[in-house]
């Protein structure tokens, strides 16, 4: 692995992992600043911004680049995060140069056209009126507004109706000018590719970039609400019901990390988990179960998922209530974190399996400002963890009193019995096109 | 001779070895190795009991990919209630005489396993992603449970509350399931192609464990299996391991299912109500066979029709018109048949028949044109690079062999993939257009909103309808 730079203050990072067994050169172009940079009531500039990069640049239209691109197989994908945007995917190395070609362009000129800045505009407006099609992305929406309210974290990444209909192009032309700079920028090359070829690539990608600094954002606690509630988003004539219970969690940097990505795995990690085995193994109410903890930078989310009909939704709420509550004073069994390691340890090549995944590691490193040898010494800090160590972190990290409740269903059926569990004055309800 | 030929004759020589230090256990046989672009092979072994074999030996890092396929898919139904391959697949989970309820699960995390299986119309398979090291119990777990398994009622009635719920959450509750349930009823008529995979719940509710015990006598049985294994394990352990662990299983003939013929699909525009917020159209045809000649060929039409953002239908429905927000194309050869379907998203306030308009508009002048030299160009090369795409990891590269096998007879084609993408020339796709992809084949669904198309609300223009409190 050569990790290069920045060479010096104001230059762009290469990050490179050279592995010629297959005939593809994986890249991921990361920038500082993805929706925690939105200003407020603009959400969704970052991610309209960076669609906007493809829709034409000084020397060649949306439609040139698509077909540079398309001409050699090339795959690249545009997405925002909470803290970044990257343009990704993939080119076969015998089209190296024409591919750094065009993403020198994309990068150092684009030209933001009128008429596909309206046509990209249009497209993320209807990709946010279609997330009502899909209620599993419906409810982790409304979860994270309903625990982050118009916090940070509360918001899409590719922000609201409301907001975007609001964007102009000016406001792209101005989000680029800040944030696409040379210090600013981290190039990922992994696949078929040696040191000098991505040492070159980099050069021919980023040496047009105007220059600027790093733009990272500051550190800020979350800001949470609704501890003990639950939303129902109202769908009339489902059938089954999304729900999504959790709240704010660890960032990489706790020092019981280790010991919450066992005692998750113990909880709802596996399909021996705890909250599998009663949900779905012994009652049948759920084909879909899960326990997780994404970290963050500054902190993380932890969150509990499952899908059961109509009339099975109160009693597995309940239950899910009451085994996590039960999992954070009583702690894990000592076969259960025994089990729960093992599983880690052993699983660890596959999170190092290809050259990619290696590289999003060391990315993760990065943005998430992951303490150093994280990932190597991730064999070695898992296996130490013991049941003391486990359950005093299930006790300090999951907080049945904090949870927050998600539900997308019919209202009609689900709210005498959840009001059951919860109380009436502990449930809003919406409707399924509030944003 | 070559390396692959001088490996075949080696391997041929050590399977005898083997199989004389398993006496009373069926002998293995070597069918051929293949070499492959990256320097690789794959052996293609077996028992003299029918089971096969493909292995693909890399010691690039610790990690193997065991799977086991299976030649029973919605395809193979007959005399069974619809869904039960799929509910079945659910019980090969539920414990056997040696491994009770929930002990292979937990061996296999123990071992760092990522574990699950799959059905689909031609097979169900099950993979075991895990340390090299742990191989051996993926053989133990995998040999025990095609012999062993225990059914009983009460595990049948847990799995089939989960499955009822597996079917509400892809089918009944997602658009896309709904619409292409409806799609494939339709292309195959009267054929099991056309069955719901999942079953209805009415099929579900009517499987009885005297089915499923039938259904396992049946299908799970060495004769009817393949083993692929991709990954950090050399031919010799892979021989010792087949012979050890399933060289003792007898066969018995596999019962005839009586397949009905493919028929030709009638032609037709069926118009269905979803719960969406704008019309979606989804457009099928009847295609061939895996192995057919005329695959590749289509591939090579999906890519200049439909499957990127240079292609055709993309451009004008996208870019020009613009009426839809997405437009996808696949072409799935399947082992009886294939499939050609385009789906499109089209916007809010437009017609799914303006969209089906200018799909056909397209699709005839490529008929009659054919394409450039460049979008031949570009077909390939992407076409090419998702191949490569598909490769990428142990288990990937395990479920690419074991589909080409089971669905073209002949893992091998995998490989000539590329070659035979580069064949194709503008001729042949002006052909497969022009005989396939007419609009007297055309099965259409056009999903309507089940609603009036829905406003989006936001906090300050509008009320949450009904509150008890709190935001």
């Amino acid at each position: 692995m050569t990790c290069i730079g920045p060479a010096g203050p104001g230059e762009p990072v290469l990050i490179h992992l050279e592995d010629q067994r297959l005939n593809l050169v994986f890249f991921e172009i990361l920038i500082h600043g993805g929706s925690w940079d939105d200003p407020s009531g603009r959400e969704g500039l970052a991610d309209l911004t960076a669609l906007n990069l493809l829709r034409g640049t000084a020397h060649r239209s949306y439609s040139a680049i698509m077909d540079g691109f398309n001409d050699i197989g090339a795959s690249v994908d545009v997405a925002s995060h909470r803290e970044y945007i990257t343009i990704s995917g993939d080119f076969m190395p015998r089209y190296r140069h024409v591919f750094a070609g065009i993403m020198s362009e994309i990068l150092s000129s684009p030209s933001f056209p009128a008429g596909e800045f309206k046509k990209e505009k249009a497209l993320a407006l209807e990709d946010i009126r279609n997330l009502v099609n899909d209620d599993s992305e419906l409810a982790r929406h409304h979860f994270y507004r309903y625990l982050y309210g118009d916090g940070r974290d509360g918001r899409p990444s590719g922000g609201f109706y409301r907001t975007v209909s609001k964007l102009g192009v000016q406001d792209c032309r101005d989000y680029y000018r800040t944030h696409f700079v040379r210090g600013n920028v981290v190039v990922v090359l992994s696949g078929a590719i040696t040191p000098d070829e991505a040492a070159e690539f980099l050069d021919t990608v980023t040496g047009e970039m105007a220059p600027g600094p790093c733009l990272v954002a500051p550190t800020l606690e979350p800001v949470v609400q609704n501890a003990g509630r639950l939303l129902i988003v109202d769908k009339p004539g489902r059938t089954q019901a999304q729900v999504v219970m959790g709240h704010s969690s660890i960032s990489w940097s706790c020092p019981e990390l280790f010991g919450i990505l066992v005692g998750n795995t113990a909880f709802g990690g596996n399909f021996t988990s705890r909250l599998v085995t009663e949900i779905r193994e012994k009652r049948g109410w759920s084909y879909g179960v899960s326990s997780g903890i994404s970290a963050g930078r500054d902190s993380g989310t932890l969150t509990m998922r499952f899908f059961p009909e109509t009339r099975d939704v109160a009693p597995a709420v309940e239950l899910a209530g009451r085994l996590f509550s039960e999992c954070a004073a009583g702690g894990l069994r000592e076969d259960e974190v025994e089990s729960a390691v093992n599983n880690l340890v052993r699983q660890y090549p596959f999170r190092i399996e290809t050259v990619r995944k290696r590289a999003d590691e060391e990315v993760a490193d990065l943005i998430f400002r992951r303490p150093a040898g994280l990932s190597s010494s991730f064999v070695e800090k898992v296996s130490a963890q013991t049941p003391d160590s486990v359950n005093h972190a299930l006790r300090l990290h999951f907080r049945p009193s904090d949870l927050v409740s998600v539900v997308v269903g019919d209202s009609a059926a689900l709210l005498d019995p959840l009001s059951g569990v919860y109380g009436r004055d502990m449930i809003d309800v919406i409707d399924y096109r509030h944003e | 001779m070559d390396e692959a030929q001088e490996l075949a004759s080696r391997y041929r020589e050590l399977a005898a070895e083997a199989s004389s230090r398993h006496p009373g256990h069926h002998v293995a046989r070597m069918i051929d190795v293949t070499a492959t672009d990256g320097g690789g092979h794959v052996v293609h072994f077996g028992l003299d009991n029918g089971l096969e074999v493909l292995l693909e030996p890399d010691h690039s890092a610790p990690l193997v990919s065991f799977q086991s396929w299976f030649r029973v898919g919605t395809v193979n139904e007959c005399g069974f209630p619809g869904g039960i391959a799929h509910l079945f697949e659910h019980l090969m989970f539920k414990g056997t005489r040696r491994f009770g309820h929930s002990e292979f699960d937990r061996l296999l995390e123990e071992a760092g396993a990522q574990n699950n299986a799959a059905t689909w119309l031609d097979w169900t398979f099950y993979y075991e992603n895990l340390p090299s090291v742990a191989l051996e119990l993926a053989f133990d777990l995998e040999s025990d449970r095609m012999r062993n398994l225990i059914l009983d009622s009460e595990q049948l009635e847990s799995e089939r509350d989960v499955v009822r719920s597996e079917r509400h959450y892809r089918v009944d509750n997602d658009p896309d399931g709904l619409i292409e349930e409806a799609l494939f009823a339709r292309l195959f008529p009267g054929h099991p192609y056309g069955s719901p995979t999942l079953g209805t719940f009415e099929d579900i509710d009517s499987i009885t464990l005297d089915d499923c015990l039938r259904f396992y006598g049946h299908y799970y049985q060495p004769r009817n299996a393949i083993l692929v294994i991709v990954g950090d394990c050399t031919f010799e352990a892979a021989l010792e391991l087949c012979l050890a662990y399933y060289g003792s299983i007898e066969p018995h003939p596999v019962p005839g299912c009586d397949v009905p013929a493919v028929r030709d699909a009638v032609a037709e525009v069926t118009e269905i109500d979803v719960d969406i917020n704008s019309e979606r159209l989804r457009i099928g045809w009847q295609t061939v066979a895996a192995g057919d000649v005329d695959a590749v060929a289509l591939d090579v039409a999906n890519e200049i029709l439909f499957a990127n953002e240079s292609s055709r239908v993309y451009r004008r429905l996208i870019d020009d018109l613009p009426i839809a927000s997405d437009v996808d194309g696949t072409s799935e050869p399947m082992r009886l048949s294939g499939t050609f379907i385009v789906d499109v998203t089209i916007n809010e306030s437009e017609k799914a028949s303006d969209a089906l308009d200018v799909v056909f508009d397209e699709i005839g002048r490529l008929g009659r044109e054919g394409p450039t030299e460049v979008e031949i160009t570009r077909a390939c090369n992407h076409l090419e690079a998702s191949f490569l795409r598909s490769l990428v990891t142990v288990g990937s590269r395990a479920t690419q062999l074991g589909i080409w096998h089971i669905t073209t007879g002949d893992y091998r084609q995998l490989f000539d993939f590329v070659n035979d993408v580069r064949r194709v020339d503008a001729a042949r796709v002006r052909d497969v257009v022009s005989r396939y992809l007419t609009p007297g084949s055309a099965v259409t669904v056009v999903a309507r909103p089940l609603n009036p198309a829905p406003e989006m609300t936001c906090d300050e223009d509008v009320e949450p309808f009904e509150s008890g409190g709190g935001r």
